[in-house]
C-alpha cells in the first residue's frame, strides 16, 4: 500500500511541477511575469519500530521568484525613462518648429530688414510695396510660430487629460487587485495577481512619481505629491482637471481627496505627467514669452522710428503694428472687487516669468512665479502714480481683500494680437521730418545740415522756423528771445537738432521747413534699418534677432538634454530590468532541462507503481491455491 | 554565474536594432541634406550661432547691393560733373575769345549764340535723371526738377538734402550732392569780394581784381573807388568817409581793404568802382549774363569798356564755378574709391563668414559615410547573431 501511495504522491508532485514549468514556458513572453517554482518536500515519515519510513513527496508551495528591491529599481527607472522620453518628445516638437531654416523667425526678420535697406537705397521706387509685402510676411511668420506653439500647448494639455484618466484607471485597478490579493490570503500566494499588480504599479510610476508601501496583509498603499493617497487598501482617489484659477480657458490638475478638490499641480513630478508639466513650465511658456517679447520689442522699435519721419503722403508716420497688451487676470477666488490694468512700458526690463500680484491686506506685492522672488514696487497704483516694476506699469482700481491674487503675463499674448494696421507701403516713413537751408544772402559760407530728431514728441516737430543770427554768438528763432550760440554746438529747434558747419556771422539766416515732396530722402528709412541691431531686450543687451537665436539655442539644449537623459535612463532601465529578469525571467533552456528532469522522475514514479503492482501480483500468485 | 532570461536576450537585441536603425536614419538624413545640424538639439550652440552668421551674411550681401547702387549713382554723378567741367572750360575759352580786341560786335554776337547754347547744355546736365528717373541733383526732392529758368532768373527748386547709403554696418556714403552746392551758391568775383563799375561811368576804365587768395582781415563791408579827376581817386567806405586818396597809375594796383584792383583804360572824373562782399549767384546766370552783354554790345569805346568789365566779372564767376564743380568731383572721386574699397572688404568678410558658416553647418562627408558603413555593418552583425542565438534552444533536441 505504501509503495503505491509513495508512487502516487510522486506522480502528483511531478505532475504539479511539470504544470508549473509549462506555465513558465507559456509565459516566456509575458511582460511582468515572474518565473514560478514548485517547492517539493518529503512527506512526514511513518514510524515503523526500527525507524522512519518515508511516505513520499508533496508540493509545499508554488512561489514566484521575486525581488522587491529590484522591482523597486525597475519602477524608479521606468518613471525616469518615461519622464525623459515624454519631455524629449514634447521639447522635440518645439525644437523641430524652430529648426526649419526657412520657417523660423530669423529668415523673415532678415528679409524684412533687407527690404528696409532696399527701401532706404531708393525710397521713391516700388521698394515701398516690396517692404510692405515683407512686413506682412514677417507678421504671418510671428503669428504662425505663435499658433504652432499654442497648438503644442493644447496638445500638451490634452496629454495631461489623458494621463490623468490613465492614472485614475490604473489606481482603481490596483485597488481592485488589492482586494483580490487580500481575499486570496497570505498563505495562498496569488502569484499571477501579484505580478499583475506589480505591472500596474510600474505603469502608474511611468505616469507620475509614486511612493509604494506594502502592507502586512498583502495590499499596497500608493501616495503621490507630498503624501496624497492615491490607493489606500481597496479604495482609490482620483486626479482631475479643473478650470484654472486665473485662466478659464485652461485647466489645472487637482486632487479629489476626502476634503474635495485641491490643487496639486505644483507637487507632481516625474513620469509622463510630471514631464508634461515640466515641459509647459520650462520649455513651452518661456518660448512663448520670448517670442512675445521679440514681437513687442520689434513693433515698438519700428513704430517709434516710423513716427520720427514723414511717410509717402508727407505726414508723420503712424503706427505700423499693434501688438497684444500684457495678459492680466484676477483669481476666481478673489473676494475683493479690485481689478488691475497693466501696461508694458519697457519690454527690455521684464523677466521671462509669470508675475503674481498679491494683496496682503496692507500692500500690493509682486512676485516672480517659479523662483518666488519678490519684485520691489514703486508708486502707489493710481493712474497718476502707477506701480512700476520690471518695465511694467500697474494701475489698481476697486477695493481689494487680503489674499486677492492676480496673474500677469507681460508678453505671452502679444503675438496673438499682432496686427499689421496699415494698408500699403505708403505708411512707411522714409524721409526726415524737416530740412534746413542757409539763406542765399548769408555773408558767411556756413552750411546747416538737415537735422536729426531728438524729441519725436515735440508738438511743433514739423513747424517751419527761421534761425537768425543777431551776432556771432547769439541767434533768435522766429524772432524770439536771443539764444547764446557757442561755436561748434548744435542748435535744437522744435525737437530737431541741427549742426552748423562754418562760422556764422550776424545777419546769417537759416530756414527750417517741413520736408515736403522729399521722395528721395531716406534718413528715416536708414534709421529704420539700423533698428536691426538695436539692443533692446534683456536690459538692452541683445537685439530682437539675437533673442530669437538665443531662444533656438535654449530650446535646442533643453531638447538635447532631455534626449540624452532619455538615453541614459533607458540604459539604467535596461540594466535594472536585466537584473530583475536574471532572477525572475524565464529561461527556456532551464525550463527544458527541468522538464526533462521531471519527465524522467515522472516516468520513474510510474515505474514505482508498476513495481508496486508487480509485487502485489507476486503476493497474490504466491497465495493462490 | 548570472541567469539570462529569454526576454532580456530578446529585448537587448530589439534595443540594439532600434538604436542602430535610428543612428543609420539620422546619418542618412545628414548625408541627404549635407547638413550636420538637422535640428537645434543636434548642436544648440552651433544652431544659435548659425542663425547669427546667416543674418550677418544676409546683411553683408545687402550692403554689397547698396554699395553697387552707390557706385553706379556716383559714377553717373562723376560723368555728369566731368561733362559740366568740359562745358565750363569751353565757356571760359569763348569768353576769353570775346575779350580779344579784334572782335567786332558781330563776331561777339556769334560767341553769344554759342554761350546761349552752353547755358542750355549746363541746364540739361544739372537736371540729369538717374536710372529710376529721379533727378540726381535735387536733394531730397527727387521728383522735382532742380533748376528752372524763370522771369527773375534761374531758380533752384531742390533742397540741400543728401541721401546716404549704408555700405557697411558702420559706414554710410552720400550717393549724390544737392544741385545748388554744385551749380549755384556761387560767390562771384574772387569768392570773397566782387568789383563792379558804376553803370553811370562815362570813362573807359576797366577794373580787374587780382587778389585771388582770401583776405582774412576783410570785414564784409562795401567800399568804393571814386575818381575825383581822371588822375585822382579816393577810397571811401560805405559811410562815405574817405579812407585813402591816390594818384591813378595803370601800372600800380589800387589797394582797397587789402584787395588789389588793377585799373586800365581812362576813367573820367566822377566814375566809380564798387567793391562789395561777393553776392550769391549760379553758373547759369553767370554765363547767361555775359552772353546777353556780348549780344547787346556795340563797337564804341564806352561799350568796349563795359564789355571788358563784364568779361572780367564773368571770368571770375566761371573760375569760381569750375572750382566748385572740381571740389565736388574730388569728393565724388573719394567716395567712389571708398565704396570700391568697401566692396572688397565686404566681399572678404562675406567669404570669412561663409567659411565659418560651412564649418558649423556642413557635414563632414568622409566621417559621416564611414560612420554609416560601420553602423550598417554593426546592424548586419546584430541581425545575424540574433537569428543564430534564437535557434539555440534545448527544445530543438527534445524529440
Amino acid at each position: 500500500m505504501t509503495i503505491l501511495g509513495i508512487g502516487t504522491s510522486a506522480l502528483t508532485a511531478f505532475r504539479r511541477s511539470i504544470d508549473t514549468i509549462s506555465n513558465n514556458i507559456a509565459n516566456v513572453n509575458t511582460p511582468g511575469y515572474s518565473r514560478q517554482t514548485t517547492s517539493l518536500v518529503a512527506r512526514e515519515p511513518q514510524f515503523v519500530g526500527v525507524g522512519f519510513v518515508g511516505r513520499g513527496v508533496e508540493v509545499a508551495s508554488i512561489e514566484r521568484v521575486f525581488n522587491e528591491f529590484l522591482t523597486q529599481q525597475v519602477r524608479t527607472a521606468s518613471s525616469s525613462t518615461a519622464r525623459f522620453d515624454t519631455l524629449a518628445a514634447f521639447a522635440g516638437r518645439v525644437d523641430d518648429l524652430l529648426a526649419d531654416p526657412a520657417g523660423g523667425l530669423s529668415p523673415a526678420l532678415s528679409a524684412f530688414y533687407g527690404a528696409v535697406q532696399d527701401f532706404a537705397a531708393d525710397p521713391a521706387s516700388p521698394s515701398r510695396d516690396a517692404l510692405f509685402a515683407e512686413t506682412g510676411n514677417l507678421v504671418s511668420r510671428f503669428r504662425a510660430l505663435d499658433q504652432r506653439l499654442n497648438d503644442i500647448a493644447n496638445e500638451s494639455q490634452q496629454a495631461l487629460g489623458q494621463t490623468v484618466a490613465e492614472i485614475n484607471q490604473l489606481s482603481s485597478s490596483i485597488a481592485r487587485l488589492n482586494r483580490q490579493i487580500v481575499e486570496a490570503g497570505r498563505f495562498n500566494s496569488a502569484n499571477d495577481l501579484l505580478d499583475q499588480r506589480d505591472s500596474l504599479i510600474r505603469q502608474l510610476a511611468e505616469k507620475v512619481d509614486v511612493t509604494v508601501v506594502l502592507e502586512a496583509q498583502g495590499n499596497v498603499n500608493i501616495f503621490i505629491g507630498n503624501g496624497q493617497s492615491l490607493v489606500v487598501n481597496t479604495e482609490n482617489f482620483d486626479l482631475a482637471l479643473q478650470e484654472d484659477e486665473f485662466n478659464p480657458t485652461t485647466t489645472e490638475v487637482v486632487y479629489v481627496g476626502l476634503n474635495g478638490a485641491t490643487s496639486i499641480e505644483g507637487l507632481l513630478t516625474g513620469g509622463e505627467l510630471g514631464a508634461v508639466l515640466e515641459f509647459q513650465q520650462t520649455v513651452l511658456e518661456p518660448a512663448q514669452r520670448d517670442l512675445g517679447a521679440a514681437a513687442v520689442a520689434f513693433t515698438t522699435l519700428i513704430n517709434a522710428q516710423n513716427a520720427q519721419g514723414l511717410n509717402a503722403q508727407g505726414e508723420l508716420g503712424a503706427d505700423i503694428f499693434t501688438v497684444g497688451a500684457p495678459r492680466v487676470s484676477g483669481s476666481n477666488l478673489n473676494a475683493g472687487t479690485a481689478t488691475a490694468s497693466v501696461t508694458l512700458e519697457d519690454v527690455g526690463q521684464t523677466e521671462n516669468v509669470e508675475y503674481r500680484l498679491l494683496y496682503d491686506g496692507v500692500d500690493y506685492r509682486l512676485f516672480e512665479l517659479g523662483n518666488d522672488t519678490e519684485v520691489a514696487l514703486t508708486g502707489s497704483g493710481t493712474i497718476a502714480d502707477p506701480f512700476v516694476a520690471d518695465g511694467l506699469s500697474i494701475v489698481m482700481s476697486g477695493t481689494p481683500v487680503a489674499g486677492d491674487r492676480y496673474s500677469i503675463e507681460p508678453t505671452i499674448g502679444a503675438v496673438g494680437l499682432l496686427e499689421l494696421v496699415q494698408r500699403d507701403g505708403r505708411a512707411f516713413a522714409a524721409a526726415g521730418p524737416t530740412r534746413a537751408e542757409a539763406a542765399i544772402g548769408n555773408l558767411s559760407n556756413t552750411s546747416i545740415d538737415n537735422g536729426t530728431v531728438v524729441d519725436a514728441t515735440n508738438a511743433d516737430l514739423l513747424s517751419p522756423a527761421l534761425i537768425a543770427f543777431t551776432s556771432d554768438t547769439s541767434y533768435t528763432v522766429d524772432g524770439g528771445a536771443p539764444i547764446a550760440y557757442t561755436a561748434g554746438d548744435p542748435l535744437v529747434v522744435n525737437g530737431v537738432q541741427y549742426e552748423l558747419d562754418g562760422t556764422p556771422v550776424a545777419g546769417d539766416q537759416f530756414q527750417i521747413s517741413r520736408n515736403t515732396n522729399a521722395e528721395g530722402d531716406n534718413r528715416n528709412a536708414r534709421l529704420l534699418g539700423q533698428t536691426q541691431s538695436t539692443e533692446i531686450l534683456r536690459d538692452g543687451t541683445i537685439s530682437v534677432s539675437q533673442s530669437y537665436s538665443e531662444l533656438v539655442g535654449r530650446v535646442g539644449s533643453q531638447t538635447g538634454q532631455a534626449q540624452s537623459g532619455a538615453l541614459a535612463q533607458s540604459i539604467v532601465l535596461q540594466s535594472a530590468e536585466n537584473r530583475l529578469l536574471a532572477e525572475s525571467g524565464v529561461n527556456l533552456d532551464q525550463e527544458a532541462a527541468e522538464l526533462i528532469r521531471y519527465q524522467q522522475a515522472y516516468q520513474a514514479a510510474a515505474q514505482v507503481i508498476t513495481v508496486g503492482s508487480t509485487l502485489f501480483d507476486t503476493l497474490l500468485a504466491a497465495t493462490r491455491r | 554565474m548570472t541567469r539570462v532570461s529569454d526576454q532580456s536576450i530578446f529585448n537587448a537585441n530589439l534595443r540594439a536594432f532600434d538604436r542602430l536603425r535610428t543612428s543609420i536614419s539620422d546619418l542618412q538624413e545628414q548625408i541627404a541634406t549635407g547638413r550636420r545640424i538637422q535640428r537645434p538639439s543636434d548642436d544648440p550652440v552651433g544652431a544659435s550661432r548659425l542663425l547669427e552668421f546667416r543674418e550677418s551674411v544676409t546683411r553683408i550681401q545687402q550692403f554689397q547691393r547698396n554699395a553697387s547702387l552707390a557706385e553706379s549713382r556716383l559714377q553717373l554723378e562723376e560723368d555728369t560733373l566731368r561733362d559740366a567741367t568740359n562745358a565750363l572750360q569751353r565757356v571760359r575759352e569763348l569768353v576769353l575769345q570775346a575779350a580779344n580786341a579784334s572782335q567786332s560786335s558781330e563776331t561777339r554776337g556769334f560767341i553769344a549764340e554759342e554761350l546761349n547754347q552752353s547755358v542750355e547744355a549746363l541746364l540739361t546736365l544739372a537736371n540729369t535723371r538717374d536710372a529710376t528717373d529721379g533727378f540726381l541733383f535735387s536733394g531730397f526732392q527727387s521728383g522735382q526738377q532742380p533748376f528752372t529758368r524763370t522771369v527773375a532768373g534761374f531758380q533752384y527748386n531742390g533742397d540741400q538734402g543728401q541721401r546716404f547709403l549704408q555700405i557697411s554696418s558702420s559706414r554710410q556714403v552720400p550717393d549724390s550732392d544737392p544741385g545748388d552746392a554744385i551749380f549755384a551758391r556761387l560767390r562771384e568775383g574772387n569768392g570773397q569780394v566782387l568789383v563792379t563799375p558804376n553803370p553811370a561811368n562815362t570813362g573807359t576804365g576797366v577794373a580787374l581784381l587780382t587778389t585771388t587768395s582770401p583776405v582774412t582781415s576783410y570785414n564784409l563791408q562795401s567800399y568804393r573807388v571814386e575818381f575825383t579827376s581822371p588822375t585822382d581817386y579816393d577810397v571811401v567806405d560805405s559811410g562815405g568817409v574817405v579812407l585813402t586818396t591816390g594818384v591813378f597809375d595803370p601800372e600800380t594796383a589800387i589797394d582797397v581793404a587789402g584787395f588789389q584792383i588793377e585799373l586800365s583804360g581812362n576813367p573820367s572824373a566822377g566814375d566809380s568802382f564798387d567793391l562789395q562782399p561777393s553776392p550769391n549767384t549760379d553758373v547759369f546766370s553767370v554765363v547767361q549774363r555775359i552772353a546777353d552783354v556780348l549780344e547787346d554790345s556795340a563797337d564804341s569805346p564806352g561799350s568796349r569798356a563795359e564789355v571788358d568789365n563784364e568779361i572780367n566779372r564773368a571770368l571770375g564767376g566761371i573760375d569760381q564755378a569750375l572750382n566748385q564743380v572740381l571740389t565736388v568731383r574730388t569728393k565724388v572721386g573719394t567716395r567712389l574709391s571708398a565704396v570700391e574699397a568697401q566692396i572688397d572688404t565686404n566681399a572678404g568678410t562675406e567669404l570669412v563668414l561663409q567659411r565659418s558658416l560651412a564649418e558649423i553647418e556642413d557635414l563632414d562627408y568622409a566621417e559621416a559615410i564611414s560612420l554609416l558603413a560601420s553602423q550598417t555593418t554593426a546592424l548586419e552583425a546584430a541581425q545575424q547573431t540574433f537569428v543564430r542565438t534564437q535557434s539555440l534552444s534545448l527544445f530543438n533536441f527534445l524529440r
